[in-house]
């Protein structure tokens, strides 16, 4: 497993090399054609429901690896739609499928913030309870209108008022779409909290000031040291729901992502902060580049589902179910 | 130096010994026989609470059974000792040598030693203190002024150890002592175990902000130190020592010093939810899920012999906030302006500023991180 995560890494380090950063306002970057080449938009699925199989450990290696590169693509969402499709039992290869989850107690006729929008060909609408629905986007039913999110891609609003549904009856569950979203998004984080790291530790090793690499001052030294920490209790949280996703048990799961998507959060804060501090003003410009991981780290932090809301539902499980299984059902390793 | 298990002891699983534990706390809470308290590693002391310990084999965990070990793993280890920190039990008379004296005897000691004391801590029997910092000499420890010298059959210990936790209940005390003089203050620096009767040894109380007495000023006035009892190389000292505390950082007492408190706080789900603090309970359990990960895969790297220093310090460090981080919550919840020290909210409060002092300052930790990553 070591060497398929080394070695999925390096590829996707290979993919991600000189690519622009051209997602604002724009379609789907050029790398995206690679991903879907390559197949790694439907890792995680089976071969036989047409997926690329492999684990759900996988897909977040390539997500992981493409924060870590600072590169936005809509992998998670696609990923995810397309899993949603297998296990309902409809078609997954259409191009660009993406899953929303609404907080509608019914299906929307405008579903909001829409991740890559303007791209996708079929969107899953969940409410908040009861069964998704599928909606093919053809240009001339659907209207749209285009918006960003902070690290500038796209969130679009769209109106299927004049669409046509499809139900999805065999469709995972809301909650188990939402613990997959947050725990690759924990993994995206942490892999962008992992190439901010590393740029920052690599600039103030090479960036003199005071006749000496910056890092020789006893402050910047112990910002580096705060930095790793939070990268290295990022990436635990992330192994610890991994691990979980290895059984069936759907709470264990989505509680761990929980832990995951705080911390993960958290260290987004912590690092975004690092990062530009130790960057000094030219962490601020666009030829640097740091805004590639920063915006991100701002953007990504509270994805689909806020680290306020997973802070909340966390500690409502703690308080409604006491200490013991604060202990043995929320907390443990092994 | 291991020896084969022998098939005909039982071996308990990761689960079995958890409930072992949580069966024994469980008694001795039914017959009051102790209250739960944060930092109990420190602060609570029961030799019966150790003997009950013992007699299940559960100090020296790790260690071979020639010693009375069980060589059980490191993981196994975690799950007693996790399970113990839980319920503020009051392990601190043998803490200090089930988690790092023994082991560095085992590491480094001569046959003899290892024999003579290793039996005594997994009985229960032998007690542990650490002579480590002194009055000049705290987080730049290779400070010691501390002198051992030659004398026929032995040494001779003469200098001042401060911050000895349990002193004056130990059996025995370990001491880093200056063997040579030299330029390099690094180097000349040996480790020895001192028996306590010895004449010449001296314990006096330093009383704590809390008004208790746990730690000591430890004075050796000449205490003859026979030969082998020194631990491993003479002169050879600081590379040993580094080597412990790097042992000594990455438990879980670094995480749940302050875990009772969490417990209380739990019991008050009317106050966290009118106060509007679920957020901040959340926080702290996801934060904690992440500590207790860390321990464990500290846990397996030391199974698998692999370097432990980056995370141990890391989980120390965060370990240590999130410890206080839990009083501050607590604050609100179980705190006011009528606490008293003995509370849980005070008697946690008034232990935490040792939590980033002991085994290594904050300030050390990061210095010792950013050496590793400023590395080419």
């Amino acid at each position: 497993m070591t060497d398929e995560r080394a070695a999925l890494r390096e590829l996707i380090a290979d993919l991600a090399a000189g690519q622009p950063d051209e997602t604002a306002g724009s379609e789907l970057p050029g790398a995206w054609a690679n991903i879907r080449e390559l197949g790694l938009d439907s890792i995680g699925i089976a071969e036989e429901s047409g997926g690329s199989g492999g684990t759900l450990t996988h897909l977040a290696v390539i997500v992981d690896a493409l924060g870590e590169a600072g590169l936005g693509l809509p992998i998670i969402e696609v990923a995810t739609a397309r899993w949603v499709l297998a296990h309902a039992g409809a078609p997954i290869n259409t191009a660009v499928p993406i899953v929303v989850l609404t907080d509608e107690d019914d299906q929307p006729l405008v579903v909001r913030g829409v991740p890559w929008g303007r791209s996708a060909d079929l969107l899953i609408v969940y409410p908040k309870y009861g069964v998704p629905c599928s909606y093919e986007l053809s240009k001339d039913k659907v209207k749209m209108a285009a918006d960003v999110n902070l690290a500038g891609e796209p969130r679009d609003t769209i109106n299927i008022s004049h669409t046509t549904g499809r139900q999805l009856a065999a469709a995972p569950s809301a909650g188990a779409v939402r613990a997959r979203l947050g725990l690759l998004w924990a993994a995206a984080l942490t892999g962008v909290v992992r190439g901010a790291y590393n740029k920052t530790r690599d600039y103030v090793k090479v960036r003199e000031q005071f006749g000496a690499p910056l890092i020789k001052i006893p402050a910047v030294a112990s910002a580096v040291a705060n930095f790793k920490t939070q990268l290295l209790l990022a990436e635990a949280a992330v192994a610890r729901a991994l691990d979980t996703f290895d059984g069936t048990d759907e709470y264990a799961q989505t509680t761990s992502v929980a832990s995951a998507r705080i911390v993960a959060a958290s260290a987004a804060t912590e690092a975004a902060r690092l990062a530009h501090q130790l960057h000094g003003a030219m962490g601020v410009t666009q030829e640097d580049g740091l805004h590639r991981l920063t915006t991100r780290l701002w953007a990504w932090q509270d994805a689909v589902t806020s680290e306020r809301e997973w802070s909340i539902r966390l500690g409502e499980a703690a308080i409604n179910g006491g200490e013991e299984h604060l202990w043995s059902d929320l907390t443990p390793a092994f | 130096m291991t020896v084969d298990a022998r098939p005909d002891v039982i071996r308990l699983s990761t689960a079995q010994l958890r409930s072992q534990v949580r069966d024994l706390v469980a008694q001795w809470r039914a017959e009051e026989r102790f209250a739960p308290r944060c930092d109990s590693w420190l602060r609570s002391y029961d030799p019966a609470f150790t003997k009950e310990l013992a007699k299940r084999g559960l100090i020296g965990m790790t260690w071979p059974r020639r010693y009375g070990g069980g060589e059980y793993s490191n993981v196994d280890r975690l799950a007693v000792t996790e399970e113990l920190l839980r319920a503020g039990a009051p392990v601190s008379a043998h803490w200090i040598a089930d988690r790092q004296i023994g082991p560095a005897i085992l590491r480094h000691g001569s046959q003899r030693l290892r024999d003579s004391i290793l039996p005594g801590i997994t009985r229960g029997d032998y007690l542990f203190c650490l002579g480590l910092s002194e009055p000049e000499a705290g987080s730049d420890l290779a400070a010691v002024r501390t002198s051992a010298e030659r004398v026929d059959g032995g040494w001779l210990i003469t200098g001042r150890k401060v911050w000895t936790s349990g002193a004056h209940h130990a059996t025995h005390c370990y001491v880093l002592a200056r063997t040579e003089k030299s330029d390099k203050k690094h180097v000349g620096l040996s480790e020895f175990v001192v028996d306590m009767t010895t004449p010449g040894t001296a314990v006096t109380p330093i009383v704590d902000m809390a008004d208790e007495h746990h730690f000591n000023e430890t004075v050796f006035d000449h205490v003859f130190v026979p030969e082998g009892n020194l631990i491993g190389v003479e002169g050879q000292g600081w590379r040993q020592v580094v080597e412990q505390l790097s042992f000594e950082r990455g438990g879980p007492e670094r995480v749940l010093s302050t875990y009772p408190l969490l417990t209380h706080m739990l019991e008050r789900s009317d106050r966290i939810r009118e106060l509007g603090l679920r957020r901040e309970i959340g926080v702290l359990i996801a934060r904690l899920a992440t500590l207790r990960r860390l321990c464990w895969d500290v846990a397996r790297q030391m199974d698998n012999g692999a370097p432990t220093v980056v995370q141990a310090a890391t989980l120390k460090m965060l370990g240590n906030v999130f410890e206080r981080d839990v009083i501050s919550v607590a604050r609100d919840v179980l705190g006011g302006p009528g606490s008293s020290p003995q509370s849980p909210y005070g008697q946690a409060l008034l232990a935490s500023p040792g939590f980033s002092l002991r085994g290594g300052a904050a300030d050390v930790l990061l210095s010792i991180i950013a050496k590793q990553e400023a590395r080419p």
